[in-house]
């Protein structure tokens, strides 16, 4: 296996896959078929984890909770927010809008959840097994944890890190590329403020802190500076292929990866 | 006998022996049943009597309740088993094209009522089947190969299990996307591209609420 010759996908060229918007749909499925042999970083499952199942598991949960529609509609609305809520329509759209058969609950309920299972197990599938490879060269145990069930409820849940959790694979991979760190520290700290992004400030302060050898990785740290590992991941390969411009372009010439932008603004239909 | 009484063993339509998944009286998965007993041997409490109980404790409105023995019902079989018996029939290679397709239709049909009124499927039930419907949606007999139709019958066989392991659910999707036409997926994104869609999502759901209040 020769990992230069993989192709990277970001993980929103997965979420495009998935987009309402047909071109948008479309041109994110040809990414994926037209640049065998693709991969993944390990980290895209902990962020597709977050951003689309999670989602999916607060349908599974309000719906099931709730004793009726509007009770239901009323949760999501009010704890998934404006993209569960959609989401929800959407689904109620598929199953044959206005005429689909809310009456009687216990029924509808029934049936919304078997869709929202099967929805859940096979997403994940999906993401493992719409590309050629999975690379986790991090050996996040946390990234390929698939979303799991105990029969009644769901969960994806991506726990935070403690001070306590010295032995994060992540943090020493980081270490082992120190010189990168470096290099995009130096590249940022003369970036016009114009291009400097909040994700990319966030990067410098946990690279700075890295390279100080504090443990800035507590909490939460991985999701917000996705892009960085995604990006060193991403040298190993051929080319990272992303919507993220603003980012990528910044930090790929500076770890040392290629970078070919996924044009999502230009493709939407207007 | 008729065709929804066969046997899953048996395979009289296709004279495919082991291409039918066998049915047996009850299956051991190595992860679910790490903390069940033994249900041959021992005696345990009925899941609907664990369930008064715990009702009487914690009252919920899950609705797939926490039935910890979580057993397909006889009642709840026998739409599993006709449903088993037209999805077979949709391989009959001397029926008629309409009646093939009929079958056919009536499978579909057969699974949206099951996912509708059956009370005891498992969460693994669910997943099988709702993968099932995502992948026929509006679809004709005419859409699918004869493969696919063998493994939606394959994966009807193990909707009739009263329990299905996680491995099982596992495997039948597998097949399924490993032989898939296109699936149902919710999408996303929708509020970036369409706001005129977005007001119409909006109106269904109100509609959609109406509706529902004439139930109360």
């Amino acid at each position: 296996m020769n990992k230069g010759n993989y192709t990277f996908l970001d993980t929103d060229l997965h979420i495009y896959r998935l987009d309402f918007d047909p071109p948008v749909r479309a041109a994110a499925h040809a990414v994926f078929e037209t640049n065998h042999p693709t991969a993944i970083s390990a980290f895209s499952l902990v962020e597709l984890k977050g951003n689309y199942i999670q989602n999916l598991i607060l349908l599974h949960r309000k719906i099931s909770d709730a004793d009726s529609f509007e009770r239901a509609v009323a949760k999501i609305r009010n704890t998934g927010g404006r993209r569960c809520f959609l989401m929800l329509a959407q689904l109620m759209n598929l199953l044959g809008g206005v005429d689909y058969q809310i009456n009687p609950w216990s029924e509808a309920r029934r049936q919304l959840l078997t869709y929202l299972d099967a929805q859940i197990e096979v997403s994940w599938e999906e993401f493992c097994g719409s590309i050629d490879n999975i690379f986790n060269d991090f050996e996040c145990t946390r990234a390929t944890e698939p979303p799991t069930d105990d029969g009644e409820r769901w969960s994806a849940l991506v726990p935070h890190c403690t001070e306590a959790n010295t032995k994060c694979t992540v943090v020493n991979y980081m270490k082992a590329h120190i010189d990168d760190l470096q290099r995009l520290i130096e590249t940022l700290a003369v970036l016009d403020a114009t291009l400097m992004t909040q994700e990319l400030r966030r990067i410098r302060d946990v690279a700075a802190q890295t390279i100080k050898n504090k443990y800035p990785w507590k909490g939460n740290t991985c999701r917000l500076v996705g892009d960085l590992l995604i990006g060193l991941q991403s040298k190993s390969g051929k080319v990272l292929i992303s919507s993220n411009y603003k980012e990528h372009a910044q930090m790929s010439t500076a770890l040392g990866y290629t970078f070919k932008e996924f044009p999502v603004s230009s493709i939407r239909s207007k | 006998m008729s065709q929804e009484n066969q046997g899953a063993a048996t395979t009289p339509l296709t004279g495919e022996t082991g291409r039918v998944i066998p049915f047996p009286s009850y299956r051991h998965s190595r992860t679910e049943n790490q903390t069940q007993p033994d249900i041959k041997t021992t005696t345990y409490i009925p899941a609907t009597d664990l369930d008064k109980r715990q009702a009487q404790q914690w009252p919920s409105r899950r609705v797939s309740g926490g039935k910890s023995f979580g057993v397909l019902t006889p009642p709840d079989r026998s739409i599993l088993d006709l449903a088993f018996g037209r999805i077979s029939q949709a391989l009959q290679p001397d029926f008629q094209m309409a009646e093939l397709s009929n079958c056919f239709d009536e499978w579909k049909d057969f699974l949206e009522t099951a996912s509708r009124k059956v009370e005891s499927f498992t969460s693994n039930h669910r997943k099988i089947l709702g993968t099932l419907l995502s992948l026929v949606g509006n679809k004709d007999i005419s859409d699918f190969d004869i493969e696919i139709l063998r493994t939606f019958r394959d994966a009807t066989n193990v909707l009739r299990m009263p329990r299905t392991s996680k491995q099982d659910a596992r495997r039948i999707i597998a097949e399924l996307l490993k032989r898939k036409k296109k699936m149902i997926m919710m999408p996303l994104g929708i509020e970036e591209s369409a706001e005129d869609k977005v007001q119409v999502l909006d109106n269904l759901i109100d509609r959609l609420i109406l509706k529902s209040r004439s139930d109360q």
